[in-house]
């Protein structure tokens, strides 16, 4: 809106000069008010008789009509105190009116006019008023309202009026004038003074100096934009006059900054000769210092993309300017972004700064440093960095596994209940390795399955690739599902520990086997039985119980016991793993029976290696000799001669084999160093024998 | 003994003694899997085993002997060939060396009693007894003898289709009837068709490799 509105002229009433209007002592010239008054032969009364709160800055009474009396010096229109001559038209302004201000004039002795109008208009006018018209009813009572008119005049709102203004002439000051000051963010103010000098006798009117600033980019005009130039107007300047603007001297005009000189012409009031007159204007230019924005956050939308855009979030836009009417301006708010802490170049735009909203593709998992800035008349404030890391997104861990089924290698679990289809199910034991995945919702296949009859625990994990926003890594999603193998135990093998023959009483035998044939599944071994309570099992040969679990194949199996304290006595402890059994027997000596014969320890006597290094021939060997071999035939009953074997009377160290070669009964009686064979059957016999030695 | 070589192991246990003409070194001179034996000397002992593979769980596998000469089949109580793993330990006189090095001891008698290359014929160098049972010691009647695996002397083994007379192991593997492991079995049928069973007449002997 612009700033120099005046509201419409109102007519306030017309009249018509008679002989109601008395006289003037055109002696008495000009004087006080109270002597014009006394005085006048006519004229009318205009009165503001009520403000309805608010005020205006100027009032402007305007009288157009013919009042031309025989004297120039002595017709006049008085507003108040304020008063200008006239001839046939005139208006004069008056600022800060009050309530009951006089609106008069006066005209000498024969006045040629006869009839006159008066309007009046306002600037900042924000409520109404009321005025009235009238005419002195006599001399003396000149103030006496008669047949006024009274009008209301509402308007409120209408015209609003910001500055004061004058009519006539314009001086462009040179805008240095006014200096922008960046350290200040306060509205400061410049004073200037305006000067008018007269050159000439005319006359000059010291109580309506140059009262008004107007900036040309009348815009901006309450912005004071630095270098901004302005225009002041000169006021009731009618005659050849000079108007300078100066700088501030202090108690008066300083340093000339423009002056022009102008005449408005005829008619108008002028001042005494080389009169001077300064007049003090306060300029308020309202400076502005824009400051920078300030980042609040940086935002990314769920894009399940490895590159996105960003969004930059002000928490304060920083100080801006505010316009006449309030407003802020911030039309060069701008967004930039750095792989440094560093802003982007100042005053490049471009691919570099974007203006509100801005957008920056980016990709996950990178560091930038995003800035905003405000630009206002070449004056430019950057926000500090603001360090973001766009982050992956995350894998759906909302989710159910339900298993489902299961063959003889592999089972089937269904994952359901996640709420995108981007995320990667894993299945997982022990937080290793990867059994199956899909993608989304719907059935793995796992391909793994417990031992028979055992359960297994499984973990699914998640996996948001890179492709799709995520890190691409696993994350456990702490959900779990249990499968139990339906599949039977399968083994062992039938197993057999080596029993003990002819065993020393009451002394301790171990025996082992080595499994085969377990499937998968680890076994448990038991001892069944034992006879006597002592027998024990292990899978180290170090740590003996009753049961030795996780057994699979290749491992072996220890069994111990203690034989029995009397001889010729089997002691059994019996072992069972997954139903196969065998019975670990050891039997005590006796005069017929077998025996064990003591292996050989030492470190010492005979040791032979062949070529391949291995021992051939050791202390720890029994070595076998052949003592005696031949033939028999014997009648029924016979006994052979005497058969030279030494040794062989003591079992543990030579042995009697015989051949058989029929169905008959040979006995052998050994003596210390010899035998013989005896037919015990009731026929004929024969056959052959070995002799061996081996201890 | 004034010369000559004589070797004892731990426990004093005799192994070479050129003194002693009676004793005459031996070794593994073959070895392997089969259901004969060809060229089986009257002074070779003869050790056979079987192990779970080769019998089927609940079963029995019986092991006989018939001697042809130096040929020996080993059948079952049915009189059918069966594969055994054999040792057929001999003399060290039976061996063919040809290495140039080692050790060899001969008797007073010249008689070579122990020669260290013959440890090296076959891949098992040698053979030692680890228990011993005497005449007598089993009844005949399936009598447990060993684990599977372990080598028994069949010397005394016997199948005779016309007397049906059978002497020979059995080697069972949850059998009903045999149990599991080495047994002795030695029996004839009578009239009737009932068994008879015998005890062994000589030692058995049980045994492992070096």
């Amino acid at each position: 809106m612009a700033t120099n509105v005046w509201t419409p002229n109102f007519t306030i009433g017309s009249f018509v000069f008679g002989e109601t209007f008395y006289g003037y002592n055109a002696d008495n010239g000009q004087g006080s008010l109270s002597d014009y008054t006394a005085n006048m032969y006519g004229g009318a009364f205009c009165e503001v008789i009520q403000w309805a709160g608010g005020s205006f800055d100027k009032l402007q009474i305007r009288f157009r009509g013919d009042v031309r009396s025989q004297s120039l010096a002595w017709d006049y229109v008085q507003i108040g105190s304020s008063r200008k001559f006239y001839y046939t038209d005139a208006s004069i302004g008056y600022d800060n009116v009050e309530n009951h201000t006089l609106f008069q004039w006066a005209q000498s002795t024969n006045p040629y006019g006869t009839s006159g109008t008066v309007t009046v208009r306002f600037r900042k006018v924000d409520r109404y008023f009321y005025m009235r018209l009238g005419q002195p009813t006599s001399e003396s009572n000149h103030t006496a309202l008669n047949g006024a008119n009274v009008d209301r005049y509402d308007v409120s709102g209408i015209y609003p009026a910001y500055y004061i203004t004058t009519e006539e002439g314009d001086l462009t000051v040179t805008p240095t004038l006014f200096r922008y000051n960046p350290d200040q963010e306060q509205m400061r103010s410049e004073t200037v003074w305006v000067a008018m000098t007269s050159s000439s006798s005319t006359r000059f009117d010291p109580a309506r100096p140059a009262t008004k600033i107007t900036f040309s980019e009348s815009s901006n005009l309450s912005q004071g934009v630095a270098g901004s130039a302005f225009t002041v107007k000169g006021n009731q300047i009618n005659d050849d006059r000079y108007m300078g603007v100066y700088t501030d001297g202090g108690t008066g005009p300083g340093s000339l900054i423009s002056g022009r000189n102008w005449n408005p012409g005829f008619p108008g009031s002028s001042a005494a000769s080389n009169t001077s007159y300064t007049s003090g204007v306060l300029a308020r230019i309202r400076l502005w210092r824009i400051s920078a924005p300030t980042i609040g956050s940086v935002s990314t939308p769920t894009v399940y993309d490895n590159n996105v855009t960003v969004t930059i979030n002000l928490s304060s836009n920083g100080i801006g300017v505010t316009n006449y009417t309030g407003g802020t301006i911030l039309s060069d708010l701008e967004y930039g972004q750095n792989d440094t802490n560093t802003p982007p170049a100042l005053s490049t735009g471009g691919s570099v700064w974007f203006s509100s909203p801005s957008f920056f593709s980016t990709t996950r998992g990178t560091t930038s440093y995003f800035f905003a800035r405000q630009k206002f008349n070449g004056q430019e404030e950057v926000s500090a960095g603001f360090q973001y890391t766009v982050p992956y997104l995350q894998p759906e861990t909302s989710i159910t596994a339900t298993y489902q089924s299961q063959s003889s290698t592999t089972h089937v679990v269904e994952i359901t209940n996640n709420s995108d289809e981007n995320t990667t199910y894993i299945i997982r034991i022990n937080g290793s390795g990867n059994y199956g995945q899909r993608t989304g919702n719907g059935v793995i296949t796992v391909s793994d399955l417990p031992p028979a009859t055992q359960t297994r625990t499984y973990e699914v994990w998640a996996l948001l690739l890179t492709d799709r926003g995520g890190a691409g890594t696993l994350v456990d999603t702490g959900v779990t599902y249990q499968v139990t193998s339906s599949a039977q135990l399968i083994g062992p093998d039938p197993f057999d520990f080596q029993d003990v023959y002819n065993a020393a009483t009451s002394t301790t035998y171990t025996s082992s086997v080595v499994l085969s044939g377990i499937d998968d599944a680890a076994l448990t071994a038991n001892v069944a039985s034992s006879s006597n309570g002592t027998g024990q099992i292990s899978d180290d040969n170090v740590n003996f119980g009753s049961t030795v679990g996780n057994l699979v194949n290749g491992d072996t199996l220890y069994v111990r016991a203690t034989s029995a304290s009397t001889s010729s006595t089997t002691v059994s402890t019996n072992v069972e793993v997954n139903g196969v059994t065998d019975s670990f027997l050891i039997t005590t000596s006796s005069g017929g029976g077998g025996g064990g014969l003591p292996g050989g320890t030492s470190d010492y006597a005979l040791k032979l290696t062949n070529s391949g290094n291995s021992t051939v021939f050791s202390p720890d060997y029994r070595y076998t000799n052949i003592m005696a071999q031949g033939t028999y035939s014997l009648a029924a009953g016979a006994t052979s001669s005497s058969i030279t074997a030494p040794g062989v009377g003591d079992p543990t160290k030579a042995a009697v084999l015989l051949l058989t070669s029929g169905s008959y009964t040979i006995s052998v009686n050994k003596s210390a160093n010899s035998f013989t064979l005896t037919n015990n059957d009731d026929s004929a016999a024969s056959g052959n024998y070995i002799a061996v030695r081996f201890g | 003994m004034s010369y000559g070589l004589r070797v004892t192991g731990g426990n004093s246990i005799l192994q070479i003694d050129s003194d002693t003409e009676q004793l005459e070194g031996s070794a593994i001179i073959s070895n392997g899997f089969g259901s004969s034996i060809t060229g089986v000397n009257s002074s070779d002992v003869i050790l056979v085993t079987l192990d779970f593979p080769a019998v089927p769980n609940g079963s029995y596998k019986a092991v006989g002997v018939r001697k042809s000469g130096n040929t020996w089949e080993f059948l079952n109580e049915n009189g059918a060939a069966v594969g055994v793993k054999y040792i057929r330990l001999a003399k060290t006189t039976a061996f063919t060396r040809t290495e140039s090095y080692g050790l060899q001891v001969k008797n007073s008698s010249g008689v070579l009693v122990f020669d260290s290359r013959a440890f090296a014929e076959t891949s098992a160098p040698g053979f030692t007894f680890n228990t011993y049972y005497p005449p007598g010691a089993f009844s005949g009647a399936f009598d447990p003898v060993a684990s599977l695996n372990t080598y028994v002397s069949i010397n005394h083994g016997y199948y005779s289709d016309a007397t049906d007379y059978f002497s020979g192991l059995v080697f069972a593997n949850n059998d009903p009837e045999a149990g599991t492991g080495v047994k002795f079995l030695s029996r004839t049928i009578v009239f009737g068709g009932s068994f008879i069973f015998l005890p062994n007449m000589g030692d058995i002997l049980e045994g492992s490799t070096w």
